[in-house]
């Protein structure tokens, strides 16, 4: 009967010990936050060059070039649209549009950047997350009326924003 | 305190305006372009033949035969002073005439061209002082005239070249 109250007792004993052993906390604050990310990038330079014409036409032969892309991720709370500008805009006569497919947002389909110094459109109500690898179509056309154009470099700059 | 809370109210949504106005980015495509020199012409096909058959008692130049059932379009972007000139691939014998006139609209039409000798070396005007543009459907006119004395010709084909050109 000793001997079984001594065993009790150290049962009791261990799992107090445990307890205690167990019973440690200890609290940490963690910040944390996502600011909003916009990122836009394309892949690669165009080269367009009209060189043809239908005899009687009133325009020459347009070409189009739809080689290149973008992608973008966009995380921020309103919705957010891709603007198309260019650095100086185009001699009378001289057209370039631009069109962004977009599984995002909405494509505005076709739009003249010709004279878009002030940058206009081509994307909206992009939702979040992320558009990969769509295609840029430049489609660029003359009137006769105009003469030519000798190879010139115009930088379009597209920009995501809210 | 409550004038510490506005101010403070203020600057949290400026802070806010901020962030928005910053939540953009940009990148650039760089773009090649240029448009050469064109020049295009083109005719709608061939003219009937050009019979002469008849001709007036006491004169030796026969009745013409004419034909303007054809038409030319042009398109070019060069310049302001571009031409058109005709050629025959062979000229043709002494004592008949083939003259050619085509009407224009973005240029200065030269009427009656003869070109019974004018062959590739020796083209000949026929449209001058054409303007940058196009030029559609444009009537080709033939006549076609020859003397009693050169005798009779037995039906020949010729082809007659119109180049635009500087």
């Amino acid at each position: 009967m000793k001997k079984l109250t001594v065993l009790l007792a150290l049962v009791v004993l261990t799992t107090f010990a445990l307890q205690s052993a167990f019973a440690q906390t200890a609290a940490q604050t963690v910040t944390l936050e996502v600011k909003a990310v916009n990122k836009i990038s394309v892949s690669g330079p165009v080269s367009l060059l009209i060189d043809d014409a239908v005899p009687g036409a009133a325009g020459l032969v347009a070409v189009s070039n739809n080689a290149s892309s973008y992608s973008l991720t966009h995380n921020g709370s309103t919705t957010g649209k891709v603007t198309a500008s260019i650095n100086t805009a185009l001699p009378t006569g001289i057209k370039l549009e631009i069109t962004l497919v977009s599984t995002l947002g909405t494509s505005k389909d076709i739009q003249d950047i010709s004279n878009a110094t002030s940058a206009i459109d081509v994307v909206d109500n992009i939702g979040k997350g992320k558009d990969a690898s769509q295609t840029i179509t430049y489609n660029f056309s003359a009137t006769p009326e105009a003469g030519t154009l000798a190879s010139v470099a115009k930088t379009v700059t597209l920009t995501v924003t809210n | 305190m409550k004038k510490i809370m506005m101010v403070l109210m203020i600057g949290s949504l400026s802070l806010m305006s901020l962030e928005n106005a910053f939540a953009q980015a940009t990148t650039s495509q760089n773009l090649t372009l240029a448009v050469n020199s064109v020049y295009k012409i083109a005719t709608s096909g061939n003219p009937a033949p050009l019979t002469i058959s008849s001709g007036t008692a006491g004169s030796d130049i026969l009745t013409a035969a004419t034909d303007n059932s054809t038409t030319y379009s042009i398109t070019q972007n060069f310049g302001n002073t571009v031409k058109i000139t005709a050629n025959l691939d062979a000229v043709l014998p002494a004592g008949y005439t083939l003259t050619i006139t085509l009407a224009s609209t973005k240029g200065t039409s030269i009427p009656n061209v003869n070109i019974s000798n004018a062959t590739s070396g020796s083209a000949a005007n026929v449209v001058t002082a054409i303007q940058r543009g196009a030029d559609a459907n444009q009537a080709i006119g033939y006549s076609f005239s020859a003397l009693a004395s050169a005798g009779t010709l037995a039906s020949t084909s010729r082809s007659v070249t119109l180049t635009i050109t500087n």
